[in-house]
């Protein structure tokens, strides 16, 4: 059965390994931390990073478990996941509602997959075997989605909404994937929000995109914008989320910029008379 | 006409997986949709979908995959740690649209930009118009990324590895010498190094002079930084190397050099001293304990 975790909310970032030491020197201003499940299959020792868990918790974040493809999750990647799980400190691991790769063929981003009642079968068996992995919370993000699968029988948040409760997972809550497929797609985000099962949201994703080929894009590469940070502030109020990532992948210079967005996030918080102190 | 696989049936997932990471075929679909799915056996609910999709959502399909492409190439070039540096982005691009034309739709190849890049190095030196010195840097790279890959690979762990230099003297019969499987030495034409040493410094390498001769690279698992590092060694070094790698111990290893080369203890041990403290290889303890 899914239990939701009793932390109180808090701020933090995903690892940059190019400021690892950075985020050390700034690591009383960061609340925990957002790391790439795939990057701990690698055996690698990386000193600063264990310095930063020393000091932080851990959520764990995948790319490629790829639970929308048609066939069976990997037994490789599942092992790997299963030994990484076991041997590590965490507080609950994610990944996206999406496929990376489909009939071994890689696709090598997230696809959307189609919006049927077929797939909310498969994804929610697939799910709860991962789920069961481990008993901290395992956590299924919205992604962006630029076109609709062809013969597709639901909608957006009937989609999610169904693989949340059969799978009985927890959600990780992505708003600027939520601001962005609302005005490519033409919907108010706020009666999404009203459609999907908010007591199971757990984590919450800010990020930036930015707008090209005439629609909004997903970057991870640009500072939050005004909009998703008003999205954020009504979430606040809607969703009884336990932590806030600040998503950045690239076109970083500085993680001050970063840590700039965590104060942001944890000022529309603390107005919302969520944010206590250190998680 | 495309060059997917006609005849086989597939779903439109899959179809659409694979077009989305070629552009150029995308265009295709949208401009001659009938044409294009003329080549795929389908049903015909099937091909009515997919005719409305390209016709409502071409737009925004083609926009996604073209960047995906982007982001594709992004990262295979930020994997080419040198040949990023001597070539500009834009020939790079060009490159990879020509290298995505060769590669055949049903080609299966991996996504990762690790493994990707030497699928893409070893796709420039050999098709498209670069000189030696380019070719160089190519195989540079590429030899490079392929012990990237394999320490990705790598899923064992190595908890009670020794990293310390101080080591090296005391109980050598109960040390095992660990160097990384991954480890490639390969030969590479005299002044390699100082070239790729120019171009990761941002310096201009026209001082440096390519004799006929060769130089050996060696291309090993950082113990100490993680990730890769590469050293000129001699061939006396590259003897020293394999036998470390060979032997059962350090202390048999003293053994082979010395009987093979003569050479005195304390010289062994000031180099194995310098391999450990450059991160070329690490110590596990071999042989029962007792205590
Ligand atoms: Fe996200």
């Amino acid at each position: 059965m899914y239990k939701k975790p009793g932390r109180n909310p808090g701020v933090g970032i995903n690892f940059h390994h190019h400021f690892a030491g950075d985020i050390l020197r700034n690591i009383d201003q960061i609340d925990f931390i957002e790391v790439f499940t795939e990057k701990f299959f690698i055996k690698e020792n990386d000193e600063t990073l264990s310095k930063i868990l020393e000091n932080i918790p851990l959520v764990l974040h995948g790319l490629d478990l790829s639970i929308g493809s048609t066939g069976p999750l990997k037994i490789e990647y599942l092992d790997n996941l299963r030994s990484l799980l076991a041997g590590i400190n965490f507080e609950w691991f994610s990944d996206h509602i999406s496929l990376t790769h489909e009939n071994n063929f890689e696709v090598g981003h997230l696809m959307p997959v189609q919006f049927s009642e077929e797939n909310v079968s498969k994804i929610s068996i697939k799910a709860k075997e991962v789920a069961s992995l481990t008993d901290r919370p395992f956590l299924l993000e919205n992604i962006t989605y630029y076109y609709p699968i062809p013969g597709q029988s639901m909608a957006e948040e009937s989609f999610i909404s169904s693989i949340l409760e059969s799978a009985d997972c927890g959600m990780l809550l992505d708003v600027n994937n939520l601001y962005i497929n609302s005005k490519n797609h033409g919907y108010d985000p706020i009666k999404f929000l009203s459609k999907i099962p908010v007591d199971r949201v757990v984590e919450i994703h800010i990020a930036g995109g930015s707008f090209k080929h005439g629609m909004l894009v997903d970057t991870h590469a640009n500072s939050v914008s005004t909009e998703v940070w008003d999205l954020f502030d009504e979430v606040c109020n809607r969703v009884p989320f336990n932590g806030v990532i600040i998503e950045r992948d690239s076109n970083l210079d500085r993680l001050e910029d970063l840590i700039d967005e965590v104060n942001i996030a944890k000022k529309i918080m603390k107005n919302n008379g969520i944010y206590k102190s250190n998680i | 006409m495309s060059n997917l696989s006609g005849g086989s049936h597939e779903s439109t997932q899959l179809l659409l997986a694979k077009l989305v990471t070629n552009p150029r075929l995308v265009r295709e679909a949208i401009d001659s949709t009938d044409g294009f799915l003329a080549g795929f056996s389908m049903e015909e609910k099937q091909k009515q979908e997919l005719i409305e999709f390209f016709k409502n959502h071409g737009v925004r399909f083609l926009a996604s995959s073209q960047l995906l492409m982007k982001k594709r190439l992004d990262d295979i070039v930020d994997a080419m740690q040198v040949g990023r540096k001597i070539f500009s982005y834009e020939l790079l691009r060009e490159y990879f649209e020509n290298y995505l034309e060769k590669t055949g739709l049903d080609e299966y190849v991996s996504k990762n930009p690790v493994v990707e890049s030497i699928l893409f190095c070893k796709y420039i030196i050999s098709r498209e118009n670069v000189d030696e010195r380019e070719k160089i840097i190519l195989d540079y790279d590429l030899t490079r990324n392929s012990v990237l890959q394999e320490l990705m690979n790598d899923g064992r762990s190595y908890h009670s590895v020794i990293r310390d230099a101080e080591t090296v003297s005391c109980a050598p019969y109960q040390m095992k010498v660990v160097i990384h499987p991954s480890v490639k030495i390969k030969e590479f034409p005299a002044g390699t190094s100082l070239l790729i040493k120019a171009i990761r410094n941002n310096a201009s390498d026209d001082g440096v002079i390519f004799s006929s001769g060769k130089e050996i690279l060696i291309f090993h698992k950082n113990w100490k930084k993680g990730g890769v590092a590469t050293l000129k060694i001699s061939p006396d070094t590259e003897k020293f190397i394999k036998i470390l790698a060979y032997a059962d111990s350090l202390g048999h290893a003293y053994d082979l050099l010395n009987e093979e080369t003569g050479t005195e203890l304390d010289v062994l041990r000031s180099v194995v001293t310098r391999f450990v403290e450059s991160g070329l290889c690490v110590f596990q303890s071999v042989g029962r304990s007792y205590v």
